[in-house]
């Protein structure tokens, strides 16, 4: 809520929430990251604001088009970002799906901006910190995780003052922004967070919701969560696995208080799946986690 | 109805009885074993969600 202020603050510091002959976009980033090669420590801090205020047109259903595109790996070593800001012309043709190609020098249509004017406003704020622990074990993975996320989103979408009839309906102006987040790599130096963002409004937001690219990149991500809900893995079976199994099925069937002692530990240490699942295809140091959580 | 599968890569033979006995007292509603041909077997078990 915090940021929430923030961005209402700045948005009345400017003036412009009730201002409808400016249209001003803010973005701005800031991007930290520290490791320690000594105490094997790694820390990802990001945020970011977006913020319109401007005129909406609610007789057309229409806002000047603005459209703001971040994209970093905030990798430790090597971070790439790749940052786009436009608003007019170049926001609609930044965003069109299709150029003509050979481009014609025919002049863009005019955007319907005409009629009634009334305040608009769109903000986005969003806060990510991580710290990464790599100083114990010789596992890959990483020994300590913390991790803080914080996002607001908030739009203030003009309508007109007249009553709306069948003849005369309300038409929204369209606003779009979006997140993605990805934390990856095994070791400090392969760490990343992976992040892309997007803002828009207007025809831009239209633009860009109708773009397959765009839409199929969040089926796919809906693709992907419905993949990670299937576990597979090499079966492995060793000393741990048995113990658990003996603990789990202490007289060849299984003990429900036992099976509920398993499954809290499993789930304090994000291990999705079975039981037995746990036992025969997780990794000997997994199993000794929750073998250690049960005091075994 | 929605479910979720578990699959165990590379089971030797000698553990597929209890590895599939393993996965039903978890709940699995069907368990299918694949012979890989080599001495191993590929086990799917089937859970509800």
């Amino acid at each position: 809520m915090t940021h929430l202020r923030a961005l209402a603050a700045l948005a009345s510091v400017l003036g412009l929430a009730t201002c409808t002959d400016y249209a001003t976009f803010v973005t701005a980033t800031n991007i930290g990251i520290s490791a320690d090669v000594k105490t094997q420590d790694l820390s990802i801090g990001y945020g970011r604001t977006e913020l319109f205020t401007g005129p909406g047109y609610p007789e057309q259903g229409e806002a000047p088009r603005a459209v703001g595109y971040i994209n970093s790996d905030l990798h430790v070593f090597q971070p790439h970002i790749r940052q786009l800001y436009a608003t007019g012309d170049a926001a609609e043709l930044v965003t069109t799906p299709r150029l003509p190609n050979p481009p014609n020098s025919d002049p863009m249509p005019e955007p319907p901006y005409y009629g009634q004017r009334r305040a608009l406003v769109f903000a986005t704020g969003a806060i990510v910190g991580l710290k990464l622990g790599f100083g114990a074990g010789t596992a890959p993975v990483p020994s300590s995780i913390k991790f803080g996320y914080n996002r607001e989103e908030a739009s203030v979408i003009p309508l007109r003052s007249d009553v709306p009839t069948e003849q005369h309906r309300d038409r929204y102006a369209p606003v779009l922004a979006s997140i993605d987040m990805n934390l990856g790599g095994a070791t400090q130096a392969s760490a990343n967070l992976g992040i892309t963002q997007f803002f828009a409004t207007g025809s831009a937001a239209r633009n860009l919701a109708a773009r397959d690219e765009f839409r199929q990149y969040f089926q796919f991500q809906a693709k992907e969560a419905i993949k990670s809900a299937s576990l597979t893995g090499n079966f492995f079976y060793a000393d741990a696995g048995k113990k658990l199994e003996e603990f789990w099925k202490p007289n060849g069937t299984v003990s429900q208080a036992n099976d509920q002692r398993i499954k809290a530990c499993m789930s304090k240490y994000n291990l999705t799946g079975s039981v037995a699942f746990l036992i025969n295809g997780r990794p000997e140091p997994e199993k000794n986690l929750v073998i250690s959580c049960l005091q075994l | 109805m929605m479910s979720h599968t578990e699959t165990l890569e590379n089971v030797p033979n000698s553990d597929v009885g209890r590895v599939k006995q393993d996965f039903l007292d978890a709940g699995a509603t069907s368990v299918s074993v694949t012979d890989n041909g080599d001495g191993t077997s590929k086990v799917v078990a089937t859970f509800p969600d």
